[in-house]
């Protein structure tokens, strides 16, 4: 290039410099900001239409509106008892006699390689089943001597023998099972399951979640927040003891009437902001007021528990006025019968790490047993003569297994008998809402120590419990942060083998 | 030297994107210089024809070295060949008149050779992705796979366990890629003589020995395996269709046998009476097969607005569910909304309610319910006499109703019944157990559950105190 012509381009690229003014800046933002917009006019791969009647869930007058799923569900409702703390699978369901012989040997260096222990350290002992086994009903599944009544319906259940994990503290695993993320941030099962459905009753909530053992699971309330999702869909946490609702009841001096007033003054005001706003939030706002005073109705009406006949409370083994499992377990019955979706106990103390006499493996840990056998058992029958279990899906498990080793903690010998947290293997059931009978899936090694065959994870329990309530997990997504996002992540298979 | 020449062949899908590549620069060139802005660049459209020439010349050998593996659609083949041969022809062409001046003729040649190239690449397409892969999608909604529900069989026994039983699987898992149309692996499996024939690698059935079978071993590998079959992604053999599969092999039962002419363990009983019990299994859950018309908005509405929650059954359904557990108290009128719906309701909610003559009447004439919930209800043995009309009703939930007995018998007609609950009611004990022996189809559930009170569940295990 001659030195006349380099001249030139110098010339030529000063000038255009020149033409970068800041009104230009403006207009290529704002030109980026349209191209940015098309995108979602387009909306993804999927912009020739390919409509599954999905595309606008939420409706923001009304968000909770009942809705159709992908395709006819055969559950309509789902239980889902959390043994906060982890249970030992091995004591419980997943016989191992082999484990047996083994007790009070020192464990295998080729077990404890790269692995990582919550507590233990060292060289732990192994220690065999705490719990006689027998085989159970006409299917023979193995259910321990802790559970007495749950073993007279194992022909009900299906078990998932083979369910795994990576992450072994309470939290982050707890997030996993109920948001699909160890982290936080994410919606949980039971409030995608109401920002697709909808609530049946237009009194009560759509997902209510309800607490026992004396502690809310590790994990906090996130484990039942809406995350993204607008925050109508998170669970309602309620009480069965006191107010099932903190509130519910007028302040003193206020009556019914007073309150309707108020509440009609405020919707009014608000919808003279939406006026001049047009924000759709503001209609939800109003709509949750509604609810919320239809709800001071019928929500104790529901959970009220003492309207249930002698009966029905000894087959449950209620303890009146008192927060406890067997308790929840009716309410969520009733609420269930009630047209809710999603009901979410959680029950705490399933921590059996040895360190006291209620995380004994031999004593809390049974007592623990006792506290929910008769309850759970219950449910399923109770469910089963309303003709409720065939469209109401009953969940069990923690969020991990325990390990096959004595806890050592800090590699010392412990005052009692424990098991530590491990991931790598445990033991879900699911009954009811088209689920087959008297099966099992999965299979671990001969100590328990990891899954084999038919290795199941929470990505999967999510995408089953979706799929049977009608929902192809893969579909029901939200938008957020310009992309779609969905329960299962891109994980997740229907467990088909359990699946009737 | 066979297999160097097969290794060549592979090449082909991407030696193919050089000549489209080159050509269509060359031709946006030609076209381009014919300003004299662009005048510069002449010599580069000869250069680009000559590099387009050489690649479709190479292309076109390679994709006849695969061709002659022989898997794909002889028609779209026969197209695609020629017409490559076609662009192969034209790019030569179009080299030699490359530095000649611009005419009528160069420029037909020119619009001839770029919609050659455009035609001849969605061939190629067509080839290696199937048959309206472009569209798929575009206008129509992701195919129910549940459409291709199978025929019903009368009677299992009398059927043939090939063409019956396993051919319908083959077809339906395995026929997008192992049929007429197309033979990955040199596979067909829509026939006796394609089976028995094998693929490339040879074998897939040997009778008696369904793990030594290729077809039944590949299917068992783990679905993440490469040579898992049906490949990830496409619908998946059930579990009964694999049971299916493996006795059909290892029973030997080969190509026209009857099933009752062969050996039945078992395992596999519950899947060869589900083939017959139309066709649960492949139903959707107690959706009639027949098409309605769909409700229409102000209909939805009106009932809406009487605070029943009245809504499909799925997204795509035109057939509706309807539950009044919103509404207080339940009125003569508001059920009367009903008869608006007659067709479409298939699953009906009426628990814990009180109902008049009248209410009884509508139920009795949504005549497509498949579900219906009237539990805790009123209902007497003089009003059931509405409800026998209800001829496609599975499921009836009558807990805590005052039916007897001779109510109950009424609903006999329904053959289609599979589930009734008729617990906390006066029928018990020996009534219940000859009501069950004259419904021989039907699942009764006779409720009144009871748990033992055991000891344990109250007392608390306490350890010993620790001596320390």
């Amino acid at each position: 290039m001659s030195k006349d012509n380099r001249k030139i381009f110098e010339e030529a690229r000063i000038a255009n410099l020149s033409f970068e003014t800041r009104r230009l800046f403006l207009k290529d933002c704002v030109l980026g900001l349209g191209g940015l917009a098309m995108g979602s006019f387009l909306s993804g791969c999927n912009w020739m239409g390919a409509k599954d009647g999905m595309s606008e869930l939420f409706n923001s007058s009304n968000p909770l509106l009942p809705r159709s799923p992908h395709f006819p569900g055969k559950a309509k409702s789902v239980i889902y008892l959390h043994m906060a703390g982890a249970p030992s699978q091995l004591e419980l369901f997943d016989f191992k006699p082999d484990l047996m012989k083994l007790d009070g040997q020192d464990c295998p260096q080729s077990l404890l390689e790269g692995k990582k222990f919550a507590f233990i350290r060292g060289v732990p002992k192994m220690m065999g089943p705490q719990a006689n086994f027998k085989q159970r009903g006409q299917s023979g599944a193995w259910v321990s001597d802790h559970l007495p009544h749950f073993a007279t319906v194992a022909d009900e259940v299906s078990f998932l023998k083979a369910m795994q994990t990576d992450q072994f503290n309470h939290g982050p695993a707890q997030l996993l099972m109920h948001t699909g993320t160890p982290r936080l941030g994410r919606p949980s099962m039971g409030a995608w399951a109401t920002y697709g459905l909808g609530s049946e009753n237009s009194n009560l909530p759509g997902f209510v979640v309800l607490t026992s053992g004396g502690k809310f699971p590790d994990a906090g309330k996130s484990v039942w927040g809406s995350g993204f999702l607008p925050s109508v869909y998170q669970g309602v946490q309620c009480r069965s003891e006191g107010d099932p609702v903190l509130f519910i009841k007028d302040p003193e001096g206020m009556d019914r009437d007073l309150r309707k007033a108020s509440i009609d003054a405020i919707n009014e005001a608000n919808r003279m902001s939406y006026e001049e706003f047009k924000d759709p939030e503001i209609l939800s706002r109003i709509s949750q007021y509604e609810m919320a005073y239809r709800m001071q109705i019928s929500v104790p009406d529901v959970m009220n528990i003492n309207d249930e006949p002698d009966y029905i409370h000894e087959m449950y083994g209620t303890k009146p006025n008192k927060a406890c499992f067997a308790n929840n377990v009716l309410l969520a019955r009733k609420l269930v019968e009630k047209g809710v979706r999603f009901v979410q106990l959680f029950d705490w103390g399933w921590d059996s790490h040895g360190t006291e006499e209620s995380s004994a493996i031999d004593y809390g840990f049974v007592n623990k047993c006792r506290s929910i056998d008769k309850p759970m058992t219950a449910l399923l029958m109770d469910l089963k003569q309303r003709g409720l279990l065939d469209e109401t899906l009953v969940v069990w498990g923690g969020e991990f297994g325990r390990t096959p080793m004595q806890e050592n903690r800090d590699g010392k010998k412990m005052p009692y008998k424990g098991r530590d947290h491990h991931p790598e293997a445990f033991t879900m059931w699911m009954a009811g809402g088209g689920i087959k009978q008297g099966t099992s899936f999965g299979e671990t090694d001969e100590i328990g120590y990891a899954a084999i065959s038919g290795k199941t994870n929470a990505f999967d329990v999510q995408a089953t419990i979706l799929n049977q309530l009608g929902f192809d997990h893969e579909k029901l997504t939200y938008q957020f942060q310009g992309r779609p996002f969905r329960l299962t992540d891109v994980h997740g298979r229907v467990i088909n083998e359990i699946v009737a | 030297m066979n297999t160097l020449i097969e290794f060549f062949g592979k090449f082909h899908p991407v030696l193919v994107h050089l000549p489209i590549g080159f050509l269509l620069l060359a031709l946006v060139f030609q076209w381009l210089c014919r300003k004299e802005k662009y005048f510069a660049i002449l010599p580069a459209v000869k250069i680009a024809f000559l590099l387009g020439m050489i690649s479709a010349i190479v292309s076109c050998l390679s994709g006849w070295s695969l061709s002659s593996g022989g898997e794909y659609d002889e028609t779209t083949l026969d197209y695609h060949k020629w017409m490559g041969i076609g662009v192969a022809a034209f790019s030569v062409v179009g080299y030699w008149l490359a530095d000649k001046p611009s005419s009528q003729i160069k420029n037909i040649l020119s619009a001839l050779t770029f919609v050659l190239i455009i035609i001849t690449g969605h061939l190629g397409g067509t080839l290696t992705h199937g048959d309206g892969f472009l569209t798929k999608g575009l206008f129509e909604n992701a195919k129910d796979s549940s459409k291709s529900a199978r025929k019903t069989i009368a009677n299992v026994q009398e059927a043939v366990v090939y063409t019956d039983l396993i051919q319908p699987i083959l077809t339906d898992k395995c026929g997008g890629c192992h049929s007429a149309k197309k033979q990955k692996g040199g596979l067909r499996l829509d026939g006796q003589d394609w089976i028995l024939k094998g693929g490339k690698e040879g074998k897939v059935f040997v009778s008696g020995n369904p793990t030594g079978s290729e077809l039944y071993k590949r299917v068992l590998l783990d679905p993440l395996e490469e040579k898992h079959m049906p490949p990830k992604g496409k619908p998946q053999l059930t579990e009964q269709e694999m049971n299916l599969m493996h006795w059909w092999i290892e029973s030997n039962a080969a190509f026209t046998k009857k099933v009752k002419e062969v050996n039945q363990p078992q395992q596999i009983l519950p899947a060869l009476l589900a083939m017959q019990s139309a066709a649960v299994s492949m139903k959707k859950p107690s959706i009639p097969d027949g098409e309605v018309d769909k409700v229409s908005a102000s209909v939805f509405e009106s009932l809406r607005n009487a605070g029943i929650i009245v809504l499909p059954v799925a997204a795509n359904s035109n057939y509706v569910s309807a539950n009044f557990v919103s509404i207080k108290k339940v009125t003569q009128e508001t059920v009367a909304l009903l008869k608006q719906v007659n067709k479409q309701l298939v699953w009906l909610k009426l628990d814990y309610t009180e109902l008049s003559e009248n209410s009884w009447k509508v139920i009795g004439q949504c005549t497509n319910l498949t579900r219906l919930s009237i539990d805790h209800t009123n209902l007497t043995d003089a009003q059931i006499l509405n409800l026998t009309g209800l001829k496609n009703l599975q499921y009836l939930n009558l807990v805590g109703t005052k039916i007897t007995t001779q109510g109950v018998q009424q609903l006999k007609s329904i053959a289609t019944l599979e589930n009734l609950y008729l617990g906390q009611t006066s029928i018990k004990g020996n009534d219940f157990i000859n009501l069950q022996k004259q419904f021989p189809k039907t699942i009764l559930d006779s409720g009144n559950y009871h748990l033992e009170n055991l000891a344990s569940d109250t007392q608390l295990l306490k350890a010993p105190p620790i001596k320390k």
